[in-house]
């Protein structure tokens, strides 16, 4: 089901050594089979760049989202009319200032707020009003989230905190147990399953909550500035980690953030201003034409992969 | 996801802020259970007393007499059900000794004895100085001990037919040299030498009157000092203790016969303590319903605390949120976790409350433990003030919209 893409055959991201980073011998060791269990809905889908895609469906509509907060004169709308769609297994980069409306895209996109206007499919369902149960239901279980903040709750141990998807997902205990316990084996943690997020460094937290958001199988990873609040060497093997588990997995991943260089890990960079996004672009042809222009490219069509 | 572990573990991570939350009801289930245990140990100590030394006792003493407009009977005359309050007689009393010997004939009924109860104020000197007396009693022999009243020394024969006997404070007064010393001695009343024949041990108060401040001689003789015929009231012990209804019954109807104006009342021991009781209910209730209100101050304080605690933990409430946790799941969460804290004060403060119980009974002499049902209102309603006072800060925390929760950092 995925191809023989080993880590070694990747282009290694700025430079660093991508092989030197625990968890990979651990995925490489791990055999197809768990992670399909893990990873049953995106099941369908290959790995990244340069590998063929069965399943390339449209995972995300999105016609003319908007998004606006408080009434009248006081009103401040966030998104102006969002185009969107997703497939399954891109992984794409929400980059642009502060307050362009990429958290809030974000936000809508993960189901934690709902849109004023426009529609939102997920899948094959109509999600843009969805809201109560069926949309915690869907945040439990399809989509998933890490946060620049991190966001493990302190009460938990690692296993704890990786369990709680899939608990408020009523996952019968023994379940819940195995694969919290394979998704920590996956970041390459599993020393660290009875520790808490306190007696952890910035970056273990951070791979601890990766493991938290990809334990169910989710179809959708969606990461608000996941290596913010990382040193650089942290934030590298995170990236490092989420790029695995969408090059392993085909997992579709949506990043947010103000860095170049973790834009630079994504296939498709989307630029947003004012709530509005302003360019969709293909990474490659977004690199050629930073290298003589800050300002991103026109519109462009993606690029075959 | 278990609620319970939740918030047993958030509890326990802010040991302070717990301690301090629940501090209230502490406090306020302490009051109340201290407060209850108190009134019904106290009522249970009196009920004791009486049971040992008074439920076989049946007081006749005189009554206002029933008016012609009021249907009472006997019972209610107007002086109420402690009588003439033995011996300190507010209405005129038609009660006589030739009363009680009839009474005494009613031996079919259950009645063992009837005590005739004279007073008469008088002084009483000793060598010159005035004996601090508060009332004569003349009194038949019986009478010590059906009052539970012991002798320090000496003792009445039995008919009783002259002497005096001191109550102890009087004795310790006039006869320094103690109750052994003073057996023998002479003493006047109004005048009129007397020998003392027994001095009562320390019998402290006992429902209005005061043996220790008293002197006690025979009736005939207090008739004579009261320049009265009169007396007080009459003691009736009965053969039993399931035999006072009876006997109560049989009194009446002699009396009713003897005293056709109903001029007296007949009361049962049972019928005192029935009051004491319930008077005791009542105080009880009140001082209760006083410390309930200190219970309620503590449930606002967990209300304050829980909905500073929502605000506080709202990163919290938001990554549960985008993990799946549904509303219900995080008002759960929170309810459960008031609810605990309520009851965890509530069994902190009734613990507190059965140690200063236990205490306060050791020094006082008066069984005051914690009561089964006391326990279990008190965490009934400890669990009651934290599910009404939890529940606002948890709907606030299950209302909030998870990505406002994660936007504010």
């Amino acid at each position: 089901m995925v191809e023989a893409d080993g880590p070694g055959d990747r282009p290694a991201p700025d430079g660093s050594s991508v092989s030197s980073v625990p968890f990979l011998s651990s995925v490489s060791a791990t055999p197809a089979a768990p992670s399909a269990a893990a990873l049953s809905t995106a099941s369908g889908s290959g790995g990244g760049s340069g590998v063929p895609v069965a399943d390339r469906s449209l995972l995300v509509q999105m016609r003319g989202i908007t998004k606006s907060y408080g009434r009248g004169a006081a009103a401040v709308q966030a998104l102006a009319g969002i185009d969107l769609e997703i497939r399954r297994g891109e992984m794409l980069a929400l980059v642009g200032p502060s307050g362009s409306g990429k958290s809030t895209l974000m936000h809508v996109l993960g189901l934690l707020d709902r849109a004023t206007g426009g529609t939102y499919r997920l899948g094959d369902r109509d999600v843009t009003r969805l809201g109560g149960p069926a949309a915690a239901r869907l945040r439990g279980s399809r989509v998933a989230f890490v946060f620049q903040g991190i966001h493990l709750l302190p009460s938990l141990t690692a296993l704890g905190n990786i369990e709680l998807p899939m608990a408020y997902g009523r996952q019968p205990k023994g379940e819940r147990r195995r694969r919290a316990r394979e998704a920590l084996e996956r970041v390459g943690l599993p020393h660290l399953a009875h520790r808490y997020p306190g007696a952890m460094s910035g970056g273990q937290a951070q791979r601890v909550a990766v493991a938290r958001a990809v334990a169910a199988g989710p179809e959708i990873l969606l990461a608000d500035e996941p290596t913010g609040a990382l040193d650089r060497r942290s934030g590298r093997t995170v990236l490092a980690l989420v790029q695995e588990l969408h090059r392993t997995f085909g997992l579709t991943i949506v990043i947010v953030t103000h860095d170049p260089n973790v834009a630079a890990h994504a296939e498709r960079i989307i630029q947003m201003e004012d709530g509005r996004i302003t360019s969709d672009t293909p990474v490659r042809d977004r690199l050629f034409a930073e290298a003589e222009d800050a300002a991103p490219a026109g519109q462009g069509e993606r690029a075959p992969a | 996801m278990n609620a319970w572990s939740i918030a047993l573990d958030s509890i326990w991570h802010h040991k302070l802020r717990s301690t301090l939350t629940a501090l209230g009801v502490v406090i306020g289930v302490f009051a109340v259970v201290t407060l209850t245990s108190l009134g019904s140990g106290v009522r249970n100590y009196i009920t004791k007393q009486f049971d040992s030394f008074g439920a076989d006792l049946i007081t006749v003493a005189p009554a206002a007499p029933a008016a012609p407009h009021a249907s009472g009977g006997s019972g209610k005359g107007g002086s109420g059900p402690f009588g003439g309050g033995r011996g300190f007689v507010q209405t005129p009393s038609t009660l006589t000794v030739a009363d009680a010997t009839a009474i005494a004939g009613l031996t079919a009924d259950h009645v063992a004895a009837a005590l005739p109860v004279a007073t008469a104020a008088a002084q009483v000197q000793a060598g010159g100085t005035v004996a601090p007396v508060g009332v004569v009693m003349g009194v038949t022999a019986p009478y010590f001990a059906a009052e539970q009243l012991r002798f320090a020394s000496g003792g009445v024969a039995a008919g009783f037919g002259s002497g005096v006997v001191l109550g102890h404070a009087v004795a310790a007064a006039v006869f320094p040299g103690g109750p052994a010393a003073a057996l023998g001695q002479t003493l006047t009343i109004n005048g009129k030498a007397d020998q003392v024949v027994g001095v009562l041990a320390p019998a402290g108060n006992q429902f209005g009157t005061d043996p220790d401040s008293s002197v006690f001689v025979p009736v005939a003789q207090a008739l004579a000092l009261s320049g009265s015929r009169t007396v007080a009231q009459i003691l009736v012990r009965a053969d039993s203790t399931s035999g006072v209804n009876a006997a109560a019954a049989a009194i009446t109807a002699l009396m009713n016969r003897r005293h056709p104006l109903k001029d007296f009342v007949v009361v049962t021991a049972g019928q005192i303590l029935k009051t004491i009781q319930s008077t005791l209910s009542v105080i009880t209730g009140v001082l209760g319903g006083i410390a309930a209100i200190s219970l309620l101050v503590g449930g606002i304080g967990i209300m304050n605390i829980m909905l500073v605690t929502v605000t506080e933990r709202v990163r919290e409430i938001g990554t549960r949120k985008a993990m799946g946790a549904r509303d219900a799941d995080i008002l759960v969460q929170f309810l459960v976790e008031s609810v605990l804290l309520a009851l965890l004060g509530g069994a902190i403060g009734t613990g507190l409350s059965g140690l200063v119980g236990n205490v306060v009974g050791h020094i006082a002499k008066i069984p005051l433990g914690l009561t089964g049902s006391s326990v279990a209102l008190a965490l009934g309603f400890s669990v009651l003030v934290g599910a009404v006072f939890g529940v606002l800060p948890a709907l606030n925390a299950a209302r909030l919209m998870p990505a406002d929760a994660l936007r504010s950092e």
